[in-house]
């Protein structure tokens, strides 16, 4: 096999995406007991920097008797020399076909990569449709973030993990290793994983079909949540990438979950409650990772300053560890947040807000109810202390949206460049981007029922705020509203939703670099899909894809925000005062009265 | 300071110089090696495709063992560490580094061995580089500085500036009619100028 991959690998672009064999990765032997694979739907170079499945992949390597290999989806040029060779898709470190394996994980983190897992196992020549597969091939689970959704895909996995999958993931491997040593089939194995607490196997739940053809599961998969974090696994070395470690940083991870309340994002609803990591926990970890792993950056993953008060102590604690080896700190979503003032820190010298709306009246319907008072405050703090560049974000498709709201967007980026303009001679040096994309509508969001604009609204909005910008002579950066409607249409897809994804992967709409998005409708069109369905309003009656999840935030909490949104009014965050989500229900939630 | 020498193997080849570096770096720091881009310099690396002989040079406060030990419990597996030295001297010069010795080989080589001896012992060698659309030859006899032929196997020290061996074995069969499927380079041996002569860094260190 070696020598035969060595003669493909000098005929692809990127040979060092197939090679494995990276620095600080222990040799994983191919006689394990469990022979388990993380497939990474992405490229290599996007995959090694993905903390979920780098998580997972240290987690079972670090663990006595357990391992795990992994792969990542290869380039069309690779592909292409795969099937010329007729050598199957592998895995990295010991080049076994994915075939060979008794287990394969997909970590969901994109919506777009769906197409790349079909593709992935149609290269490695099992089915991608999960009824296809018998005994012989192996089982094929999903986990994620995206995970929460799981029906666009329940017809390729065997079988999800919900919830938080570190803990899961173990009692996976456990659960697998007792059925190969009692020679139990397929069907005996799924029988078994779906009596564990937050393993959905979609073959054995009961879909039922109602007089209008809505299909609805039976039963209910509570999602899993890890509550005290400091006793999740956390990796304490982290191998070093054949291709791009220039880029790669030390990660910790201080919270998980978010109690803000935006009422488009799903993440601050599905990882609720917020848990926090003690200081020491972060510091050693920090320390383990530069130490072990030559990293010269260390990344703080936050969702907001706010989001972990104690970071300014954190970053205090950091400072003899990061001086003493050069090791540059970077907050995620902070910005030049100069009240932090570290020396470690990375001197950031733009200011990036995530505002989404561009008035105060739709900043409240999102429940992210920053006045422009404040917003131009933060702007004329951050020019006072130097900064000449500011990155605004926003939405378009919002629901509510009005053409006033959009207006607000071109005056608020004017009021800023005025701003500018009254405290410095040269107005040239002033750096503004505008960077729009259009609302998607989320499970379990209170936006969960909102209408996707469809894509030529979508570009009549964009184009819309381009035209304002360029006339203020403001840089517009916006997105691709046809791949944005894809989006919409596998975050809120059932289970119709499969055999697009499985047409298109064959078809080329692949997630690579160039994903075609005109081509997906031409294939979803053929394959009998009406896009319209997804993109539409829902009903609060109707039945939703994903029900039968249980998240621990009630469907009535989000149908109560939905309404309180409707009437423009905001919800505190959960560390102020408890809003009554739901959690407190499930024992979970450290602000609620549990 | 302490100089390392490494050698890139097996599919070790398809590394490019940017990311070698920045591995090897990396590597470097897990030894103990910190502040990287002041203390960390490298002999002048070869191109992909190429399996070759690479050194560090590292200004440290640790020790040629210490370094070696860490590097080889933490080393890809496409890279080989053939060594670890102290050099008292704290400030060896990566540019002294000028020439290196290569292999080629390929098996239609053994029955061209007569060709390829006349080819060198004419004293011109050219490698034909692509200049607005048309094939320009560039003379480079004056960057190698010996050849050899034996058993198939061209052997050249070359100069490690200005000169492309890739390009030089491609524009070589061409020249001689020789149809090749795969040539194997290998970067084998590094020299430094010592005085106007070229010496092996293996025996300076």
């Amino acid at each position: 096999m070696e020598k035969n991959l060595i003669e493909i690998l000098k005929k692809v672009e990127k040979p060092a995406r197939y090679m494995g064999g990276e620095a600080l990765v222990r040799p994983v032997g191919t006689q394990m007991r469990v022979k388990f694979c993380l497939c990474c739907p992405t490229l290599y170079e996007m995959g090694m920097k993905r903390r979920d499945a780098n998580i997972l992949y240290y987690l079972l390597n670090d663990r006595k008797g357990y391992s795990a290999e992994r792969c990542y989806a290869p380039q069309v040029d690779m592909a292409r020399e795969l099937l010329k060779e007729g050598v199957k898709l592998f895995s990295l470190e010991n080049k076994l076909p994915l075939s060979q394996f008794d287990l394969l994980a997909f970590s969901l983190e994109e919506e777009l990569d769906y197409f790349n897992i079909a593709y992935m196992l149609t290269l490695a020549k099992i089915p991608a449709e999960a009824v296809k597969r018998t005994s012989d091939f192996p089982l094929i689970f999903a986990y994620g973030k995206l995970a929460f959704n799981p029906e666009p895909l329940a017809n390729i996995f065997d079988f999800f993990i919900i919830g938080d999958y570190e803990d899961m993931a173990v009692k996976v491997v456990d659960a697998i290793m007792k059925a190969k040593l009692s020679n139990l089939n397929k069907q005996e194995i799924l029988t078994k994983l779906a009596q564990i607490e937050g393993i959905y196997v979609p073959s054995l739940i009961e879909v039922v079909k109602d007089k209008k053809g809505i299909v609805k599961i039976k039963g209910s998969v509570k999602s899993q949540v890890i509550r005290d974090l400091d006793r999740a696994f956390f990796p304490t070395k982290l191998m070093i990438s054949n291709i791009g470690s220039e880029s790669e940083s030390a990660f910790i991870e201080p919270v998980r979950g978010c109690g803000a309340g935006c009422r488009f994002c799903q993440e601050g609803y599905v990882s609720r409650p917020v848990r926090e990591r003690r200081v020491q926990t972060l510091v050693s970890q920090a320390t383990s990772q530069i130490v072990n792993s030559g990293f010269d950056r260390l990344r703080i993953a936050l969702p907001s300053a706010e989001a972990f008060p104690r970071l300014k102590n954190l970053l205090t604690l950091l400072e003899p560890i990061c001086s003493s080896k050069g090791v540059e700190v970077e907050v995620e979503n902070v910005g030049c947040d100069n009240e932090l003032n570290s020396k470690i820190l990375k001197q950031e010298d733009e200011l990036v807000l995530s505002l989404e709306a561009g008035s105060e009246r739709l900043r409240k319907i999102i429940n992210k109810p920053l006045s422009k008072g404040e917003i131009l405050n933060r702007v004329e703090k951050a020019f006072n202390e130097g900064t000449n560049k500011i990155r605004l974000f926003f939405m378009v498709g919002l629901p509510y949206e009005t053409a006033e709201d959009l207006m607000e967007i071109i005056e608020l980026a004017l009021a800023i460049k005025q701003l500018y303009k009254s405290k410095h001679q040269d107005e040239n040096k002033l750096q503004i981007v505008v960077q729009t994309s259009v609302f998607i509508p989320k499970a379990f969001t209170p936006f969960q029922w909102s209408a996707f604009i469809g894509i030529k609204e979508a570009e009549k909005r964009l184009g819309f705020i381009a035209k304002g910008l360029s006339q203020i002579g403001v840089k517009n950066e916006s997105c691709n509203p046809t791949e944005s409607a894809v989006s919409a249409i596998m975050l809120r897809g059932d289970r119709e939703v499969s055999k697009c994804i499985i047409e298109g992967a064959k078809r080329g709409v692949l997630n690579l670099g160039n994903f075609d998005a005109n081509l997906f409708f031409d294939v979803a069109k053929d394959c009998g899909i009406d896009s319209s369905k997804y993109f539409a309003k829902k009903d609060i009656k109707d039945v939703l894809a994903w029900d039968f999840i249980d998240v621990g935030v009630g469907k009535q909490f989000f149908i109560k925000e939905l309404v309180r949104a409707q009437k423009d009014e905001t919800t505190d965050k959960c560390a102020n005062s408890c809003s009554n989500c739901g959690l407190q229900a499930r024992g979970l939630c450290k602000y609620g009265n549990c | 300071m302490v100089i390392v020498k490494i050698r890139k193997v097996r599919d070790g080849i398809f590394i490019d110089g940017k990311n070698f570096i920045s591995i090897v770096s990396r590597l470097c720091f897990v030894a103990g090696v910190y502040f990287k881009n002041e203390s960390i310099k490298f002999s002048p690396l070869s191109k992909s495709n190429i399996k070759s002989i690479e050194y560090v040079a590292l200004k440290t406060e640790l020790g040629a063992k210490e370094v070696e030990d860490a590097l080889q419990n933490n080393h890809p597996s496409w890279l080989e560490i053939l060594g670890a030295y102290n050099l008292f001297d704290d400030e060896f010069d990566m540019s002294k580094v000028v020439a290196a010795k290569y292999t080629l080989s390929c098996d239609e080589f053994i029955a061209e061995e007569k060709k390829l001896k006349e080819y060198f012992e004419s004293g011109k060698q050219y490698i034909i580089k692509k200049a607005d659309g048309e094939s320009v030859a560039v003379d480079v006899s004056d960057k190698i500085y010996s050849s050899s032929v034996e058993n198939g196997v061209v052997t050249i020290v070359a100069a490690t500036e200005d000169f492309d061996v890739e390009a030089f074995a491609k524009s070589m069969t061409k020249a001689l009619e020789i149809n090749v499927k795969d040539i194997k380079i290998e970067r084998k041996q590094l020299f430094i100028d010592e005085g106007g002569e070229l010496q092996d860094i293996d025996e300076y260190l």
